[in-house]
């Protein structure tokens, strides 16, 4: 035990020894060279991983495959294909051309330039503040599972105590520096989840025995879950069974369409100095992902196997019923120790980074998107405003870290990616590929997605709107509509219509004017 | 289908290998793909400063 405080502490002074270090050379390697970061595609791919991914994938996501199964691993397949190689390939380098051309620095200030609008860089600025925290909680509640469990504290206070030394971290130059330290943590991350499926499917006799081992412990899937379509942790959920819309619209889809619209990842694509650094990146970003979410949704249902070997239980009841906690006791329980003791340190770090790129989106947003470029304020306000944001998007962190229930990783992270896919994604894609797209095209398709998503989840969507219980109040009825409908996820409904909407009105308004046209495709 | 109980959920474990195989390739292939720089370097300089203040003005 002491030995493991001292170790990571010993890890945190090393990692903020590198931030700070990292700060410091980036700034004065750019100042020297001026003509573009010389920032390595391994450096690269790596820190949009370790933003990408983080203890939400793997613990939270891991945890949800633990309790549904292998059917989530298609959300790996998404996670490759599209957050890797379409996001990279097709997104990747034309918002790169596009940002640098229109001299835009955040998401909102490439949408706000390219539609000649700042009402879009405000309204996205803003959206961006105020939900941004809920999917930073999602990290910082992996974290804090993790360190519950290994350090045997209570949660509040490794959540708390956690926050305070990224705080110090963040306030000590970790915000600007996160590149640098994230290709550390990429490759300790690698390396513990291969060791952990090695590991996994050694225990249980190899790859096709250990799938077989848990095909046959289909009857031990607990009644209130077969009842929902469980029908085993190898086996898809019954079709269309709450289960299954579960499963394949809020986290397969959800969240692996959703990427493509994450603020804190389509900024990293400004950063690279030309395209053949993102085609490099395709390669080590895929097997990156491959060994992150597709390791921990490997891991997940095989632990039912493990567990139930070892101490006659599933997962879930080995967690006692929090998701959220399987992974971090599957790591404690059946791992060794000296492994426990590197995967959270691996974990501290992965966590820390995305934290940091998270508020650093966050004050950013309110800062430079909705205060200086949207109401036209400078004068020294927008420094201010920038702090201010990050110190708020950090509270605001904490607050919904303490008061969400537990089981909620998985939830809140799809909630985000949701919310930002029916927002920006028509709108982005349109920005990047369609000359004939509009500024009320997309003022529409932004507001109306990110209505019609609220709206869903509000009135509709079973989960959320019995929690919000404003439906209840207004009509009397916990959801406005029944069964399938209140078990579809609100981005399977959103996202069409904002398409829709992005598209008819484009069509309906007349085109931008070519002048403008021609500034954003200059050099695509 | 590889001890998975529904060939479903077997194409989905056997995809997320292929894409990842796909990036390997892709990242092969274009290794050298677009190395020159067509933009223009003043405003590429321009844009690089205005990063460095964006930066600067985090905690």
């Amino acid at each position: 035990m002491v030995l493991n405080v001292i170790l990571v502490l010993l890890y945190l002074i090393v990692i903020f020894y590198l931030g700070y270090k990292g700060w410091r050379e980036t700034r004065t390697a750019s100042d020297y060279m001026i003509a573009g970061r010389e920032i390595n595609p391994y450096v690269m791919a790596m820190s949009y991983g370790a933003t990408f991914i983080s203890t939400s994938a793997i613990i939270g996501f891991g945890g949800a495959a633990a309790l549904f199964g292998f059917s989530v691993i298609w959300l790996t397949f998404l996670n490759i294909f599209v957050g890797i190689f379409i996001a990279f390939a097709f997104f990747g380098k034309r918002t790169r051309k596009i940002g640098r051309s229109l001299d835009a620095h955040t998401f909102p200030e490439i949408l706000g330039i390219r539609y000649k609008s700042k009402f879009i860089q405000g309204f996205s600025g803003l959206v961006i503040f105020v939900f941004l925290p809920v999917y930073a909680a999602a990290v910082l509640i992996g974290i804090s599972r993790f360190i519950e469990v290994y350090l045997n504290i209570p949660y509040w206070a490794g959540l708390l105590g956690f926050s305070v030394i990224l705080a110090i971290y963040d306030f000590w130059g970790g915000l600007k520096g996160v590149m640098y330290t994230d290709a550390l943590q990429g490759t300790l991350m690698f390396i513990m989840m291969v060791i952990l499926v090695a590991f996994t499917y050694s225990q249980l006799g190899g790859v096709f025995k250990a799938h077989q081992t848990l095909t046959s412990m289909a009857n031990l899937v607990p009644a209130k879950l077969k009842a929902l379509g469980h029908m085993g942790w190898t086996a898809s959920p019954k079709s269309g069974s709450p289960l299954w819309w579960i499963v394949y619209s809020t986290i397969v889809y959800g969240v692996g369409i959703g990427v493509l619209a994450q603020p804190q990842l389509a900024v990293r694509f400004m950063t690279v100095k030309n395209d053949a650094s993102l085609n490099r990146a395709v390669l080590v970003g895929g097997v990156f992902i491959l060994a992150m979410t597709g390791i921990a949704f490997t891991v997940g249902p095989l632990s039912n196997a493990v567990f139930f070997q070892k101490f006659g239980k599933i997962s879930i009841a080995m967690a006692k019923g929090n998701i959220d906690k399987i992974i971090p006791i599957y790591i404690e329980k059946i791992m060794p120790s000296w492994f426990a003791t590197l995967f959270l340190l691996a974990m501290l770090a992965a966590a820390m980074s995305t934290l940091s790129s998270q508020y650093h989106g966050g004050g950013t947003s309110l800062g430079r998107d909705f205060y200086e470029k949207s109401l036209g304020k400078t004068g020294g306000g927008e420094i201010m405003a920038t702090r201010f944001g990050v110190g708020l998007t950090i509270l605001f962190t904490i607050g919904w870290g303490l008061f969400l229930p537990p089981s909620i990783i998985a939830i809140a992270t799809a909630f985000f990616f949701g919310l930002c896919s029916s927002t920006f994604l028509p709108m982005y894609f349109s920005a990047l590929y369609w000359k004939r797209a509009t500024r009320a095209g997309a003022i529409t398709s932004m507001v109306g997605g990110f209505i019609a998503s609220f709206f869903w989840l509000i009135f509709i969507h079973k989960k959320e709107a019995a929690a919000i219980g404003l439906c209840k109040t207004l009509t009397g009825k916990v959801t406005l509509l029944g069964f399938p409908w209140n078990v579809v996820d609100p981005n399977v409904i959103a996202l069409p219509i904002s398409i829709i909407l992005m598209i008819v009105v484009s069509l309906a308004t007349s085109k931008m004017d070519e002048e403008h046209l021609e500034r954003c495709f200059e050099w695509t | 289908m590889f001890g998975f109980a529904d060939s479903l959920t077997a194409w989905g474990y056997i995809l997320s290998i292929l894409a990842t195989i796909l990036c390997i390739i892709y990242g092969l292939v274009n290794w050298n793909k677009g190395t020159e720089i067509e933009e223009d370097y003043r405003r590429i300089v321009e844009w690089e400063r205005e990063e460095i203040e964006v930066e600067e003005r985090l905690p």
